[in-house]
Formats: C-alpha cells, structure tokens, sequence
C-alpha cells in the first residue's frame, strides 16, 4: 500500500531532517543552482549580508565590487568609509522599497527631494547616512561622490551573474513629499524629523511581494541573465515604532519577507530563496546561534550558513580550494569584526539623548 | 541512581570486579543479597539467583571526538600510561614530526579527509544498537538521546558520558524499575565525577556540529591549552614511558591516516 508521501525525500520528514542530523548537519537547503567561478557576484540588503559578503569575497567566488577606494587609501581608512563592505557603497538596504528606490536612482528614474541632511557642521548622504565616518565636507563633494556611487550601481545592476538581496526589515522612515524611504529615521544619523515631512511605514506582505516582484523586474530589465538569491536576515529588530512588542514587531516584519520572497521564488525561474534565516532561527541550534543579546548572530551560526551555502552553490572544485585554506586560525577568526548596522545607531542616538 | 532513590541501597561495582573466579564469587554473593542488578554484562552471573537483572548498554559515542584513541606500546603490548591518545599526535610523534609543525596537521581539510566529519550518523545508529541489544526499545533510546542531544556535547570523551548524560540515563532505568514518566522532567543534578579526563571537540570539528569547540584538553585534572602544548605533553609522555617512534600503534586504526597526513605535510 502506498500513500503520498511514501516516495518523498529525507527532507521531508521532520524526524529524518531535523530531530536525528547533528544541529550542525541539518541542511534546508533544497533547491540550488551552481555559481560557477567566473561568474560576478555582487551581495545588498541589511546587516546580515555582509557576513555573507564578507565570506564570499575571501571564498572561490568571483566577488563583484564595482566601487573601489581611491589609490591611496590605506585599506583600514578605505574600509572605515565602507569600501567592500558590499559591491558598492550603498550601506544597508533594511526594506525592499529601498532596493526598488537604489535603482531607480541609480538609473535616473527617481530624483527624491530630501536627499541630503544635515549633521553638525558636514552633509549626510540621506540614503547612505553611516557611509562616510565624518561625513561630507560640503554638498559639492557629497554629490559628486554620489553619481559616481550610482554609477557603480548601474553597473552592478547591469553585469552581475548573481545578485545576493538580503530582506532585513519591513519598518522604514518615509518623505511625505515623494515616498523616498531612508535607512535611518531623519534625526538619528543626521537631518531633522518633522512631522509634516515624515512619516512612519510598515510594509504588509502584499506590499514587500509587489515591491520585490518590481525589483526583480527591474533588474532582470536591464540584465537579462541575472540570477537573484534571496534572503531573510534573521536579525531582529533592534526597536519597533509600532505600539506593540519588538518580538512580536519582529515575527511580524521577519514572516512578511519570507512570505515575500517564497511567492516570488515561485514566479520567476531565475530567483532562488536561500534559507539562512532557518538555519539561524532552527530550533535545533537550541539558541547555541545567537550571541547572548539574543540577537546578533553567532560565529558558529555564520559558519552554518556558509557552509550550506558552499555546498549547494560553489563548484566542487572551487570547495576543494576552500578546504586547503581550512585552518584553525580560519575557523576560529571572528566573522562578526567589522559588521556595519545602522539600526544600532538607534540605540546610540537615544542613549546620547540621555534615555 | 542514588540521586533518583535516595533511600535506597545502592552499591556500585567495578566490571573488572568479577574478572576472575574469586571476584565472580564475591560478586554472586553480593547479588545474592540484592534485589536488583543493574549491569553492563556478565548477566551469567545472576543465572541462579533471584535478583532483577536490568541489562545497559555502555554509552559510546565518537563522534564529537573521533580524533581519540587508546593506544600501545607495541614491542611491550602495553597501554599508553595516559589512555587517551590524539590519532594524529601518534602519528606525528611516529614520523618525529616537531610538535610546532605537527599543529599544522589540525585542520579541517586533515579531519574533512579522515572522515573525522561524517561520524555522527554512524555513532547515533550504533549507540541506538547497544540500546536495543540491552532490550531497550528505539522509543526509549530517542526518549534518552534526543534529550542529551539538545544539550550540546554529551560526552566527556568517546566512552565518558557528562553528569547529565549519565542522570538522563538513569531516568530511563528508573522508569524501567517502575518510575512514573514524570520523572523525565524532574530536575536532577549530580556531581561531575568523570570531570578529571576531558577531551576537546576541536573547533573545526564543533563547527561542523553546530557547536563550539576548542582545543583544552583536561587529563588526570591537569589542564593542557592549546594544540602544541597538547602535543608536547604527549611526546613528553610517550618518551617517560620509553616509547620509540614507530613503536606506538593505535587500537583504531584508521587506514588512510598516512596517506592523508603525508599530503597535508607536503602542502605546507
């Protein structure tokens, strides 16, 4: 007698995939395409894609980084001013809105009103506000170092084989006037919030889905062969604005990107859900994945991650160079040092405020 | 067990105990005032007598230290002083590589080779064996490793189970003594007896778990830290004891250790 699951795979199965592996051994991933290694891989979206940006620059892949520091600038000052922290310099992209906005900015299709503040007595990069350390010294050289900037992002857009878009958040700060979303509320990293001029958003699932179908789109308009990895950051939200619990706000905005990122997994051939945030949150790391804030996400749950990531999507070839390069001093080298995350200049603005 | 039935008498007894006929027939006449024998083996004994026998299986289990081994001196056939033995050292102090250039032998690209990686599959099935060969049925065997699991690394070492590894198998012999099902919930906390020998799970190799690992080893409650101070403390060992190079052998073998070792060497 048979019954439909009879003929299914271990995965399946939540005793063979889950309660019996190692915790270390327990592999979501099942559906994967090869990146072979000339292919351009280029990596955006929110904090917890610079752990895989940061893996895959020093792993066999061909890491894509359109925008390189000036010759002569030393590499602790260019990494200071966050050159290869992603392919280009766009800090965190939290929400998919601001990916759809990154591009059309990068391609001339939206000129947001409000996009430089104030800070003291340099400019602020509205969109990129943590980019430069000490920001610009005039609004002259922040425009300049922004064409150049989307410039390179065009060319990501453009020619990369895989694009890595990382979904963090579904909260964000908007412009009244035009809807362009910011990293940073006006106020915390520079600029002033005015009620008039901003609002608060949260984006519901049907509005991630459109955005990110918009996104995918666009893309794939200007780059036809591009391939496009998704996502969920399993970092959660270091405050909410919405009169509610930041666990619940989190479970909220965490469930909308993954719901999002499945229904677009199933429109196009060409976009790849890759379950990182199920590796992180897996009951059975038994919490062994998150730092004791309860937050961040650990060396050895980074390590999971890479490793599924690894084995599924890099040529075995390219493996077998990986592993020459195993080391201890390799595996116990923190991949936390060196992570950007600008939501944590939340917490610093309200602890300087004296709260 | 104590911990679980403080009022009662119980009397712990060494397997090597009854090893020969006079610790045989001490051993019977102990049993023979007994009302229940928990044992590992030599159940023959209790053949004649109308204590209880409950058979258990010894807790073996490799794979968060696949890297240990006993091992003797060959030309004596005897065991190394210090029972435990790093696979690897052996080697080393065989090919009289310098320890500082036989810490290089510990990567993960060394252990991805040895199949130091994949044992964990392998040592869940076998465990789950030596249960049902002690009449323990595969729902008791979960009810025991799925809660040891979860709480990380288990083992002290390949055959030296944690405190709460051994209280979670207990709480299995108890319920088989009789014990309400509730008592898997109790909480119960035992001195660490089994403390004094401890064996790293080597980073690389806890990575691959989902665990943290390190390279401390505890042995005979001294504390060794870090790999070449591990590796020193071997070869210093090994030569108080008048072993040669080439003398030492393994009692697990593992056949491509050479092969693997050689070429991890000439990479370097």
């Amino acid at each position: 007698m048979t019954n439909p699951y009879s003929t299914l795979q271990d995965y399946h199965f939540w005793f063979k995939a889950m309660t019996a592996p190692a915790p270390g051994h327990i592999d979501p991933v099942v559906k994967y395409k090869t990146i072979k290694a000339t292919d351009k891989v280029s990596t955006m979206g929110s904090c917890f894609a610079q752990h895989l940006a940061k893996n895959i620059a020093k792993s066999g892949f061909n890491y894509f980084v359109t925008e390189n520091p000036p010759p002569g600038l030393d590499n602790a000052e260019a990494t200071k001013k966050n050159y290869g922290i992603f392919s280009a310099r766009y800090g965190n992209l939290y929400t998919v809105k601001q990916a759809v906005q990154l591009f059309d900015r990068a391609f001339g299709l939206f000129k947001p009103d409000e996009n430089i503040w104030r800070k003291d007595s340099v400019y602020i990069d509205a969109f990129r506000p943590q980019i430069e350390p000490n920001g610009f010294e005039s609004k002259e050289q922040l425009l300049e170092d922004r064409a150049k900037h989307l410039a390179c992002v065009k060319t990501i857009f453009e020619e990369s084989d895989w694009l890595i878009l990382t979904l963090g958040l579904t909260e964000a700060w908007r412009s009244k006037k035009d809807g362009a979303i910011y990293p940073l509320a006006p106020g915390v990293a520079g600029g002033l919030f005015a009620e008039k001029d901003h609002e608060f958003v949260n984006f519901t699932a049907n509005e991630v889905i459109a955005d990110l179908k918009d996104f995918v789109q666009k893309a794939t308009s200007v780059n036809p062969k591009i391939n496009i990895l998704l996502t969920v950051s399993p970092v959660p939200l270091i405050a909410t604005y919405e009169n509610r619990h930041v666990w619940v706000s989190t479970t909220v905005s965490k469930a909308a990107l993954r719901v999002a990122a499945d229904e677009i997994e199933k429109i196009f051939d060409h976009v790849i859900y890759f379950p990182s945030y199920e590796i992180i949150t897996s009951p059975a790391s038994a919490d062994r994945y998150f730092q004791d804030d309860l937050r961040q996400v650990t060396d050895i749950g980074v390590n999971h991650v890479m490793r599924m990531f690894f084995k599924h999507f890099m040529q075995e070839e390219a493996i077998k160079e990986i592993d020459k390069e195993l080391s201890i001093n390799s595996v116990i080298e923190s991949n936390l040092d060196g992570i950007v995350c600008d939501e944590e200049e939340i917490e610093r603005a309200i602890k300087q405020a004296g709260f | 067990m104590r911990a679980i039935y403080p009022g009662k008498v119980i009397v712990p007894i060494r397997a090597s105990a009854a090893n020969d006929k006079k610790g045989s027939n001490a051993l019977i006449a102990e049993l023979a005032n007994a009302a229940i024998w928990i044992t590992g083996g030599r159940f023959e004994l209790a053949q004649n007598l109308p204590v209880k026998v409950i058979k258990v299986p010894s807790i073996n289990f490799h794979a968060f230290h696949p890297d240990l081994c006993y091992a003797e001196k060959k030309s004596a056939n005897t065991l190394t002083k210090v029972h435990y033995n790093s696979q690897i050292a052996i080697w080393a102090f065989n090919n009289q590589i310098d320890t500082s250039d036989a810490v290089r032998l510990f990567n993960g690209s060394t252990f991805k080779a040895l199949g130091y990686f994949d044992q964990w599959g392998a040592n869940a099935e076998r465990l789950k064996l030596s249960f049902r060969q002690n009449d323990f049925s595969d729902i008791e065997f979960n009810q025991f490793f799925l809660a040891v699991k979860r709480r990380g690394v288990f083992m002290h070492s390949v055959n030296h189970p944690s405190a709460e590894t051994i209280v979670e198998f207990c709480k299995l012999i108890a319920i088989r003594l009789g014990a309400d099902q509730g008592i898997v919930k109790r909480k119960i906390i035992i001195p660490d007896s089994l403390i004094g020998t401890i064996w790293p799970l080597y980073p690389e190799i806890g990575q691959e778990l989902g665990l943290v690992g390190n390279y401390v080893w505890r042995i005979g409650n001294q504390e060794i830290e870090g790999l070449e101070s591990y590796l020193d403390f071997a070869y210093q060992q090994y030569l108080e004891q008048g072993i040669q190079p080439s003398d030492l052998v393994s009692k697990w073998p593992i056949p491509h250790l050479d092969s693997v070792l050689n070429t991890e060497l000439k990479k370097r």
